[in-house]
């Protein structure tokens, strides 16, 4: 096997995968990347398993052929490297690699490409484009609220739902959940609901690239595609808990702040919530709305007075204030709205106002207050 | 021809062939027997046959999917065993997470051996149990779809290294198994399992490895001398673990330790004695000491045999001046009751009790029973 390429350009396309390199396994094949060229396209993979990246580049071919090559020398070496060309040399017999610049030569020992994990065969059964810039927002606010608790495998992912003309994407850990619906991304002919790990979900929004991306489903996979990279991650398979039933429909008091208001005010009072339950109590009166919280054991308390546009009766309702800080720093608008029903049913959290084509919602569970 | 890797066990060999020929394979089996006897062996040859690509009863050894079995790095056969404590683990994290990357590569070391020797028993330093953090890691694993296709093979030797929470775990699993995947759970000592566990799995017993299985593998597989291959056999007591072990050990200072043991007791000097005790338990060794006893055991027969039958049938061949010596001079030394009282000794030290008393005890048994006249 044998190819010309640039440093560079071998440095940028290994560092779009090397994300998914696990830097400690069992399975030591894994701390390779796999070289596989066929004329003059060089295609680079990574995986750990669960998550497969591969990324194509463009080189001067000589001798077609396939080699794992050990990631973590092969990044230094490279980054090591001023801008040059470089002559890349596999004998495949013996795995032993060379690399030729104008001055220099490095050999290091390869595996042999049929050790490596087989690069699942993927096809697609639903294909959908989305823009980096939706895939990136959509990600970034919801993947805080993924469950880390794996006796509850399916909410350690991200549900997501291919509707006939929108898509929708769902997290929750149990205390608190976000769905986004998107619509006005074409129309699918398929109804699909997949569960994508954490782990790829966050991949994706660092891998997406400005401009079209596309997202195909088959039953075993989901592939993401951006520009000449693409990511290919194993789905949950197992059923999502029945997130509808819980968003309640009617909640009717409304309360709507602003955002920045109320996340500074409560971060504040939170320092003197109990540090077992970082409990903080909201009161509703007309037009105000108090944040306090106590410390029982050190004998502390703050409370705060924030303006709001509030009109129903008046009531009290006790949050977890790290619950209530995670969703006010992932919603970007100006305003907030809060829609309640009483302090112990679910609140609803949304943006005041919403973006085009795009429906966000939060819920978050409260805490019983005593007293 | 796959399950030719495995040493013996026919009988077993025959029920994993039908239960897979028959495509009616329980979500999760436990593979019990004495140490050594090729339980975990089989445990990967029966992975390798779930996962083959042909589908057949036996594994065909020219697919990828074999070839990566062959050298354990099959991503659909994962091999669950006692690792270290992290480095600030938390629950939850992945279970190599908080490993030194010296630890991770004893780790890749030891897999590494075990595939190219399916009965090197894998020891990571500080590996006391297994960790619910990997139980919780084939949790996520068995959550998410099979990679490359056909079945998942999760394997926990030894299974009853699992500390509380990490069994309970596992019984979460056990008791909703997730689609496409065994389990197969290795154990020696079946007792420490819980009931729970137990109750939830295909219940496969090992026997004891015949004496000549295990010689034959010694001659085929180490190239062994005949000689030295039964005195090895012999001494590994029906596990071909103990029989490498004693392949490595050095045998010959060992055995003439023995030798050296006997006439130490036999003359009554006591601080001698204690302090070749102390040489014997090399601090505590069960394990050593156990096979240690097997050997007086075996010279002690050797004796006997030597005294009733002539030299025919000796094992400790090269010892033979020592054995008729001893013969010519304790002529009426009742060996029969100085080998029970070695087997009682060996059962003592499996049962935990204080070795140095188990030897002191055993001293004076030997010398009431072998110096009668």
């Amino acid at each position: 096997m044998k190819f010309i390429v640039t440093s560079s350009e071998l440095q940028k396309a290994l560092t779009k995968i090397s994300g998914v390199v696990p830097s400690k396994s069992t399975l030591p094949i894994l701390e390779n990347i796999l070289f596989d060229l066929t004329k003059n396209t060089l295609k680079l993979s990574a995986t750990d398993l669960e998550v497969s990246m591969s990324a194509t580049i463009e080189v001067k071919g000589a001798e077609d052929g396939k080699i794992a090559v050990p990631a973590k020398r092969l990044m230094e070496t490279i980054r090591a490297l001023p801008d040059i060309q470089l002559v890349f040399h596999a004998d495949l017999s013996a795995n032993r690699i060379k690399m030729i610049t104008e001055t220099g030569e490095y050999v290091l020992m390869g595996e042999a490409s049929d050790e490596f994990p087989t690069i699942p065969q993927f096809k697609a059964e639903e294909k959908l484009s989305l823009s980096g810039d939706l895939l990136r927002r959509m990600i970034n606010r919801m993947i805080f609220a993924v469950s880390t608790d794996e006796l509850r495998p399916a909410m350690t992912g991200m549900l997501l739902q291919v509707r006939e003309t929108e898509l929708r994407a769902v997290v929750t850990d149990g205390h608190r959940l976000v769905r986004i619906n998107y619509t006005g991304i074409g129309k699918m002919k398929l109804k699909k609901d997949i569960i994508v790990p954490a782990k790829a979900m966050s991949l994706v929004s660092r891998s997406a690239e400005e401009g079209e991306n596309t997202m195909a489903v088959d039953t075993t996979h989901v592939q993401f595609t951006f520009g000449n990279t693409t990511l290919t991650s194993r789905v949950i398979e197992e059923a999502y808990p029945n997130y509808e039933a819980v968003i309640p429909l009617d909640n009717d008091k409304k309360l709507t702040v602003s955002r920045d208001l109320l996340l500074a005010a409560v971060r504040r009072v939170a320092l003197y919530s109990s540090s077992t339950t970082h409990q903080i109590r909201c009161t509703l009166k007309k037009n105000e709305l108090r944040v306090s919280a106590e410390d029982m054991d050190f004998g502390g308390e703050a409370k705060e007075k924030v303006v709001c546009d509030y009109s129903a009766e008046d009531m009290e309702i006790g949050f977890n204030s790290t619950y209530l800080i995670d969703i006010l720093s992932h919603i970007d608008s100006d305003e907030v709205e809060f829609r309640l029903s009483s302090a112990v049913r679910a609140a609803i959290v949304t943006p005041a106002k919403q973006k085009p084509n795009e429906d966000l919602l939060m819920l978050v569970m409260p805490m019983r207050l005593n007293v | 021809m796959g399950w030719d890797r495995v040493i013996g066990q026919e009988r077993v060999k025959e029920l994993l062939r039908r239960t897979i020929a028959g495509r009616k394979i329980a979500h999760a089996f436990l593979f019990t027997g004495g140490e050594g006897v090729g339980k975990e062996a089989m445990a990967i040859e029966f992975a390798r046959v779930l996962t083959c690509a042909a589908q057949g009863s036996d594994a065909c050894g020219s697919c990828a999917s074999c070839r990566k079995a062959d050298v354990l790095q099959h991503p659909n056969i994962r091999l669950i065993v006692p690792l270290p404590v992290g480095k600030a683990e938390k629950a939850g994290d992945d279970p190599l997470k908080g490993l030194t990357e010296d630890q991770i590569t004893a780790v890749q070391e030891q897999f590494a051996q075990k595939a190219q020797n399916p009965y090197h028993r894998i020891t990571i330093p500080k590996a006391n149990f297994i960790k619910v953090n990997s139980i919780r890691d084939i949790r996520r694993e068995a959550a998410l779809s099979v990679v490359e296709g056909g079945k998942r093979v999760f394997i926990v030797p030894p299974a009853d290294a699992m500390n509380a929470e990490a069994s309970n775990s596992l019984l979460k699993t056990l008791e909703e198994p997730p689609s496409d995947s065994v389990f197969v759970l290795v154990t020696s000592q079946k007792e420490q399992l819980l009931q729970t566990i137990l109750s939830r799995c295909q219940q496969v017993q090992f026997d004891p490895l015949g004496e000549e299985d295990i010689r034959r593998a010694l001659v085929e597989r180490y190239s062994v001398e005949g000689d030295q291959a039964s005195l090895i056999a012999r001494l590994a007591n029906g596990s071909f673990t103990a029989a490498l072990e004693l392949l490595s050990s050095d045998l010959r200072a060992e055995r003439q330790g023995v030798v050296q043991f006997l006439r130490i007791v036999l003359s009554g000097q006591r601080v001698a004695l204690a302090s070749a005790i102390e040489n014997i338990i090399k601090g505590g060794d069960r394990v050593a000491t156990t096979r240690w006893l097997r050997m007086l055991h075996v010279w002690l027969r050797d004796a006997l045999v030597l005294r009733e039958h002539g030299e025919d049938g000796v094992l400790n061949v090269d010892h033979s001046t020592d054995l008729k010596s001893f013969v010519a001079k304790f002529p009426r030394a009742d060996l029969v009751a100085a080998m029970e009282s070695v087997e009682r000794s060996i059962a003592l030290v499996d049962k935990n009790v204080y070795l140095p008393l188990v030897l002191t005890g055993l001293a004076i048994d030997l010398r009431r029973s072998l110096s009668s006249t």
